[in-house]
């Protein structure tokens, strides 16, 4: 019993801060992501899945209360309002009416499909270390680089969501994790056969005072920074002629370019494969030291992170997101393999281009390519598509408003190699490399080069 | 305070006070700082007390043009040195015909120049005017400024009437420029002459750059025609006050407790043609420094300028930019900071030990907080390069420099 009461506070502590640094940029720390449930199903990690099943069976919901780092959330915040007749149990026998069984039982078929139909997005909006990793991302990077713009409607969406669930907490207990949670409701079945449940039962109690006055109909608002909100304030830079010294032109952020397909991490591989796995939990977006991650926003990709190049660009030795996830959604690569890996080809934009429109002879792309594929021939920026690895340099440094002239189109499939064993991760034919090529063969015939 | 005197017996401060690197209120200098260039207000209450302090200790040079601080520069000085309590008879300013845009180089132009500089600094007379750094550009740049349009002569002219009462040249860049008016002393009669100089520039202007003249050359010529010479830029734009191992290492032992910018002005106030040393003195500790290094000043002796020269060449192996920060190139039409980018890789380098990629990479985000002013965003259009006269090819500079925060990069994201 007293040991009991010691070690759930200590390994709790030990879990959310370490989770919380590995969120706010301690890449060494973000094995731990690695334990928590959804990701060890989804990156098929089945002995640290049976690590968690064991635990369960011997102590009933230990893992909600320890290592679940949005439960352990809820139970600090219930703490700091209620510090003597705190409410911070995790039930295993709930007394429940029909239809908060009803709920419960449906939002965990709902993370169960979504898990085997491969949206991994949406089943990341059900996982609680998910939901914890976009609260975080609330926290602006700690080198300042990344601005608020970062803050987008899946990031700021979702972050509401917790900071609902975390309020109630503070209010009445872990509602969540009693009557939503699907991670919840697994272990909950498992506990029902653990040994030490007596335990847990009796320090639960059945007081019900964790029960919900009002059912939480927790609700996702928008109040996030859009994207297009944020292109739309912006303004584009006049060159005026110098009289005097001293003093700055206006400069303003470019647009991000509509892509016909988004551009993923490094290590992504096949697209559908990414998609399935990724639960968004923002690790990689807040531990990307370029900050060239973002959450995508459209529907199917929810928070999923995708290449945005406006505050930086990938840098070829750096591996960050691949080490980071949690998931196996973003393939781990060597050094060696990351140098060669295809995520995506830049394509000129020639009505956009201040090479053409204004007649300026800039030469910022040529010169920022990290792999020399852009040659400035004639007056053009001539891409050589094979050369390209898609790094977003270009698009970056960029100087045309509101939208950069060169931009970045993702692939249905990455591609890289292993120098030093030749073997290469080559994905089948596919629709987008055709219509790239369309693209540049349309592009070469207007400029007859 | 040590005084010289110019040809027709006026007795001029050594010290001179330089309008081109005010404080603004956020504690910066309108002309770029350590950090770069700042777009905040010019602090004239601070300045009104600065100008005071040194007519107070006995400067009476005071050197502006209408290009400094954004235009601002002349307005605020007349502002400062009205209100000084001062007669006008008490002080010398020196101003600038700053024709640099091709728009302003019709006669007319120049005129209004003229015009409105005395209305900035309230007064109906200018006491030195200089034709602002020539050989900028080129020979031809100089002719189209001065020469074709008739500015020159119409200056004669204002110095005959004795609106100007001395009439010169500030130097950067083309020798044709500066030999054609030693050529041409007879007819124009300069009464002073304004060169960058100071311990380096005077033996190793040309090492830095094939198309400098050495100070040394510069001031014997002005000197065997007995042209006063006014000294501009004699701590190379702070390079050789700040902090560098290089310097340090020679000068302080010598003597701990002067600072590295008391050995630079010691070394110009040595000669006995210079009549004033220009100084932008933005801090108030600036000012109190100088006070005491020019009252009296010390020339330095035989042993003490060999340890300068040795100091020199110290300086001259850390390869740093020559860039003085003087903003002539700024703004930028694509809105970098370019003074700070160039002064970011000379922090680096003023530095014995080497800083790793980590600390180096956060230094310079600190030095130019705002992503969209780096050295990344250089379009390579080098309309920059005209301006600036320290004939530095800026655009190549930016790219070497963007090449090393790509490499820091690299080993910080490993």
């Amino acid at each position: 019993m007293k040991a009991s009461r010691l070690i759930v506070p200590f390994v709790a502590l030990v879990f959310l801060s370490a989770t919380t640094a590995a969120f706010l940029g301690v890449h060494k720390l973000a094995f731990v992501a690695g334990l928590q449930l959804f990701p060890a199903i989804l990156a098929k990690a089945w002995v640290i899945f049976a690590a968690i099943a064991v635990i369960t069976l011997l102590f009933g919901r230990f893992f909600c209360r320890a290592m679940c780092p949005l439960g352990i959330l809820q139970s600090v915040a219930n703490h700091i309002f209620h510090p003597k007749t705190a409410v911070r149990r995790v039930c295993t026998r709930l007394s429940e009416t029909v239809t908060q069984r009803a709920v419960r039982w449906t939002v965990f078929a709902a993370a169960v499909l979504c898990i085997a139909l491969g949206y991994g997005a949406w089943a990341g909006l059900l996982d609680p270390y998910a939901i914890y990793g976009r609260l975080l991302s609330l926290i602006p990077s700690s080198d300042g680089e990344a601005g608020p713009v970062r803050l987008n409607f899946a990031v700021v969406a979702v972050a509401t969501f917790a900071t609902i669930i975390v309020t109630a907490a503070a209010g009445k207990g872990r509602i969540w994790c009693n009557w939503i949670c699907p991670a919840g409701t697994l272990f909950n079945l498992v506990a029902r056969f653990s040994w030490r449940k007596d335990s847990v039962i009796r320090s639960c109690g059945n007081c019900r005072r964790c029960f919900p006055q009002t059912p939480a109909a927790a609700k996702a608002t928008d109040n996030g920074v859009t994207r297009r909100d944020a292109i739309r304030t912006m303004a584009t830079a006049v060159a005026a002629e110098k009289l005097t010294d001293g003093g700055f032109a206006d400069v303003s952020l470019p647009g991000s370019p509509e892509r016909k397909l988004s551009v993923l991490p490094p290590g992504a591989g096949k697209r559908e494969d990414f998609f399935r796995k990724c639960i968004g939990c923002q690790l990689c977006v807040k531990n990307c030291p370029a900050h060239c991650l973002s959450a995508s926003v459209t529907l199917t990709h929810f928070g999923q992170p995708e290449m945005d190049f406006r505050f930086g660009h990938c840098v070829l030795d750096c591996t960050r997101c691949s080490e980071v996830c949690p998931t196996g959604a973003i393939i781990r690569l060597a050094k060696d393999e990351k140098r060669t890996a295809h995520v995506g080809r830049a394509i000129w934009r020639k009505d956009l281009c201040i090479r053409t429109a204004e007649g300026v002879s800039c030469t910022a792309c040529e010169r920022k390519c990290p792999v020399g594929a852009i040659h400035v021939v004639e007056n053009v920026p001539v891409v050589d598509a094979d050369a390209c690895l898609g790094c977003g340099a270009c698009e970056h440094v960029c100087p045309a408003r509101p939208m950069p002239a060169i931009a970045v189109e993702g692939l249905e499939t990455q591609r890289w190699t292993a120098p030093s064993d030749g073997t290469a991760f080559i994905g089948p034919p596919n629709a987008l490399d055709a219509t790239l090529a369309k693209i540049a063969s349309e592009t070469r015939a207007e400029l007859q080069i | 305070m040590t005084y010289r005197f110019t040809a027709d017996g006026q007795k001029v401060s050594l010290l001179g006070y330089g309008a081109m690197r005010l404080a603004t209120v956020d504690g910066k200098h309108a002309n770029g700082w350590a950090a770069g260039s700042s777009a905040a207000q010019i602090d004239q209450e601070l300045m009104n007390r600065q100008v005071k302090a040194l007519l107070d200790g006995g400067v009476n040079y005071f050197d502006t043009s209408p290009a400094y601080c954004r235009g601002e520069s002349e307005r605020r000085l007349g502002e400062a040195l009205t209100k000084s309590g001062y007669a006008r008879k008490d002080y010398f300013i020196a101003t600038k015909l700053s024709n640099f845009a091709p728009r302003q180089y019709p006669l007319d132009e120049a005129k209004k120049m003229f015009a409105e500089s005395l209305k900035f600094l309230r007064t109906d007379y200018v006491d030195f005017y200089l034709l602002h750094a020539i050989g900028n550009g080129g020979f031809e740049t100089f002719s189209k400024r001065y020469l074709e349009n008739g500015a020159l002569d119409w200056c004669c002219e204002q110095r005959e009437k004795r609106v100007i009462r001395h009439l010169g040249f500030s130097f950067h860049g083309d020798p044709k420029a500066f030999e054609w008016c030693m050529e041409n002393h007879d007819k124009y009669k300069w009464d002073f002459c304004q060169i960058q100089m100071n311990y380096v520039d005077w033996r190793h202007a040309k090492e830095v750059n094939e198309r400098n003249l050495n100070a040394e050359h510069l001031y014997k010529t002005l000197t065997d025609l007995k042209i006063p010479v006014v000294i501009m830029e004699p701590l190379l734009g702070g390079r050789l006050a700040r902090y560098n191992w290089a310097l340090a290492h020679e000068l302080k032992p010598r003597d701990p407790d002067a600072s590295l910018a008391r050995w630079a002005f010691r070394f110009c106030g040595t000669y006995p043609n210079v009549l004033t040393i220009l100084s932008g003195m933005t801090r108030n500790s600036d000012i109190t420094e100088n006070l005491t290094t020019f009252s009296p000043l010390k020339p330095c002796g035989g042993e003490e300028l060999t340890a300068l020269e040795n100091a020199a060449q110290a300086l001259l192996s850390l390869n740093t930019i020559p860039c003085n920060n003087c903003n002539y190139c700024m703004p930028c039409p694509y809105g970098l900071d370019i003074p700070a980018i160039l002064t970011f890789k000379n922090t680096l380098l003023a530095n014995k030990t080497k800083m790793s990629a980590k600390e180096s990479l956060s230094l310079y985000r600190k030095a130019i907080p705002n992503g969209l002013r780096r050295a990344d965003r250089c379009t390579g259009c080098r309309r920059c390069n005209p301006h600036c006269p320290q004939q530095i090819d800026i655009p190549k500079e930016i790219a070497e420099i963007d090449r090393m925060i790509d490499g820091f990069k690299g080993e910080a994201f490993r």
